[in-house]
């Protein structure tokens, strides 16, 4: 019988100090993490380790999004510290 | 005692004076808008004899408050023909406290145009020179023979051949703590009317003199101390601006989808990460550079950095964010080491870096170059250099650039240019571009900060609402900040701690020997200010009419959002409803 809920596959980039939460932390390109469909952002972070009050902002598919925001399959998710410029 | 240098090209002289008592509690922006609007005949032509221009440093400029070092030049501007205030940071503002001066006043025009001045002012007075030997030099050059002649711990304030040439992008150069012109008065065209002036450079020599004293010492050494605190325990102003610089906004800026692309024709840049603010830390730290550089002494913060060669010799100081979007993802370049030539070769001639990014995308819409030709642009920068006709167009900024070239898609707003974002993308952004007494001017309402970067609260970026609320709350608390000569990026911890708010009160009260309350430091130096400049340009013929964006942001749907700018025009107009 197929799995009627699979799991979802996210493409993850950790910008700046978060990069010693990546696979290669020398490596800034996008990876892939494989997630329970249904998942949120905050799931995505306790699994790489990046603690939330870090991850400051995320952007998933360039919308800014909470700890609560539901991934769905092929999402592109960009995680920052706080950071500030201009 | 605070005092003004009057400076008349016309006889020339330059004398002392009394502060007046009405500018007492003035500084900064304050002062310097303060200043023009009574002094500057608001139609008049911003090159003329009648155009004033005004520099100031703030209120705190000299004392041991952090980050205190900013530096206000004002006039009516030749680019916008509003009242203009564009700040930079640098060595001179400090230099201007400690040799007690409010104000310098460069009124008039001199007898024989051909030859420039240079004005000296040290602890024995003020003195102005004919200087032909600075006729037609780079900044980089000026700055030499100045330091060579009147020592190296002298400011310098210079302009470029772009200045001299009087064009409408032309900025105000400072010297840092390298004694390098890297910090620019880069908005507005201020550089044109220094040029206009015969006034090349001025050389502050503050040998021999004290900090300006403060009314409470014990008091203000203990509120400096608080603000000092929060600075370095903010996770922004503490952390990632000191170790990625701004040009850390480049990716965020790309992930929200707001990061202008060839012209204003997208929202996102594939080259992105090639000019990234992690990118460039990286080669900065692969030749030796140095990735921390505070562009004055008391910047605690220290966001600029020091880009080398790849030899490692000094090329120039790290480009900025606006610096590196305006030439990169706006002209679709995606060559940090290009970007670099392109900063060294706009802070020697003497060039805003986002207006002239921004002309030279436009000129790459209207077919002169392609989009990406990082060759063609560094060609065209030395045009401008030569004084060619095509290089002063080009020089006058992304208005007349477009006209020229009949682009009908042209970024600007009261005739200057936008900086590094998208106000479809960022409509809080818009609003300020729209409404600000400036221009197109992103540091006069920083939205950004509450629709993307999550400082100060959250304003949805996407939608309409609260953006004309937020972007006039931080005009006025903008406009206020402007005055104490505090950087800009104090306001990320500001926004955020409210101790360092009240710390920011303390200090001016203890400096000052004033008493005011949060809402009073608002009050007088913030919507007063604002009241002031747009006075200003009510007389000079501005009207509700200016305060809009072009009409491309309403018609076009950026990607990805697919968004447009529809903000109401009633609320535009209810921005400075509250002054």
């Amino acid at each position: 019988m197929p799995d009627s809920d699979p799991d979802i596959t996210v493409h993850v980039t950790l910008r700046s100090v978060l990069g010693k939460y990546r696979p290669d932390p020398r490596d800034r390109k996008p990876f892939d993490v494989r997630l329970p469909a249904g998942s949120t952002v905050d799931a995505l972070l306790a699994k790489l380790g990046v603690p939330a009050h870090i991850a400051r902002l995320v952007f998933v598919d360039h919308v800014r999004s909470d700890g609560s925001s539901v991934l769905v399959d092929g999402a592109n998710v960009d995680v920052y510290p706080p950071v500030a410029g201009g | 005692m605070r005092s003004v240098l009057r400076v008349r090209m016309g006889t020339p002289v330059a004398a002392k004076e009394e502060l007046g008592a009405q500018y007492a509690l003035l500084g900064g922006r304050a002062l310097t808008s303060a200043l023009v609007a009574a002094e500057v005949p608001a139609t008049c032509h911003p090159l003329s004899a009648d155009n004033k221009l005004v520099i100031a440093p703030g209120l705190l400029a000299g004392t041991t408050a952090p980050c205190s070092g900013r530096l206000s030049v004002g006039a009516k501007s030749p680019l916008t023909g509003t009242i203009k205030e564009s700040n930079a940071g640098g060595a001179a503002a400090q230099a201007m406290a400690r040799l007690g001066l409010a104000a310098i006043i460069v009124e008039g025009k001199p007898p024989k145009p051909d030859t420039p001045f240079v004005l000296v002012v040290a602890k024995d007075g003020a003195r102005l020179a004919e200087a032909p030997e600075l006729k037609g030099l780079g900044n980089y050059d000026a700055v030499k023979l100045c330091r060579e002649r009147y020592g190296p711990k002298v400011a310098c304030i210079t302009i470029g051949m772009a200045g001299e040439m009087r064009l409408a992008a032309a900025s105000v150069a400072v010297t840092d703590t390298d004694g390098h012109p890297t910090r620019h008065a880069g908005r507005g065209g201020l550089g044109a009317v220094m040029g206009s002036k015969g006034l090349k450079a001025i050389v502050l020599d503050p040998s021999g003199l004290d900090r300006p004293a403060s009314a409470d010492p014990a008091a203000f050494a203990a509120a400096a101390k608080r603000f000092a605190q929060a600075l370095a325990a903010h996770p922004v102003t503490g952390q990632t601006l000191p170790m990625y610089g701004t040009n850390a906004l480049a990716n965020v800026i790309n992930s929200a989808g707001a990061y202008p692309t060839r012209n204003f024709s997208a929202g996102t840049f594939e080259g992105v990460e090639a000019i990234s603010g992690e990118t460039e830390r990286e080669v900065i730290l692969a030749r030796k550079g140095n990735p921390r550089h505070p562009c004055h002494v008391g910047c605690t913060i220290g966001c600029s950095s020091i880009y080398p060669h790849k030899d490692g010799s000094f090329l120039s100081k790290g480009p900025e964010y606006e610096t590196v979007w305006a030439f990169g993802a706006d002209c679709g370049i995606a060559d940090l080491d290009a970007i670099a030539h392109m900063d060294r070769a706009c802070d020697d001639i003497g060039l805003d870096t986002i207006e002239t990014g921004a002309a030279m995308a436009v000129a790459m819409e209207g077919g002169l170059l392609g989009f990406g030709d990082a060759a063609g642009v560094l060609r065209l920068l030395e045009e401008v250099r030569q004084g060619s006709a095509l290089g002063r167009t080009l020089g006058s900024g992304a208005a007349v650039t477009g006209k020229v070239f009949g682009v009908s898609r042209i970024p600007c707003v009261k005739g200057q240019a936008m900086p590094a974002y998208d106000p479809r993308a960022a409509k809080g952004i818009g609003v300020t571009y729209a409404t600000s007494t400036m221009g197109a001017d992103h540091t006069a309402g920083y939205a950004i900060a509450q629709n993307i970067l999550g400082v100060g609260g959250s304003v949805n970026p996407l939608r309409p609402d609260g953006q004309a609320a937020l972007s006039a709350a931080l005009q006025q608390a903008t406009a206020a900040i402007d005055s104490t000569g505090l950087c800009l990026f104090v306001a990320f911890c500001v926004l955020d701690v409210p101790d360092a708010a009240q710390a920011i009160v303390d200090m001016l009260n203890a400096h000052c020997g004033t008493a005011w309350s949060p809402g009073d430091y608002v009050e007088t130096l913030g919507k007063a200010t604002l009241r002031v400049e747009r006075g200003f340009n009510a007389r000079a013929g501005f009207t509700a009419a200016d305060d809009r964006l072009p009409d491309f942001f309403k018609a076009e749907p950026l990607a990805p959002h697919k968004t447009v700018f529809d903000v109401p025009e009633s609320e535009l107009d209810s921005v400075h409803a509250g002054l």
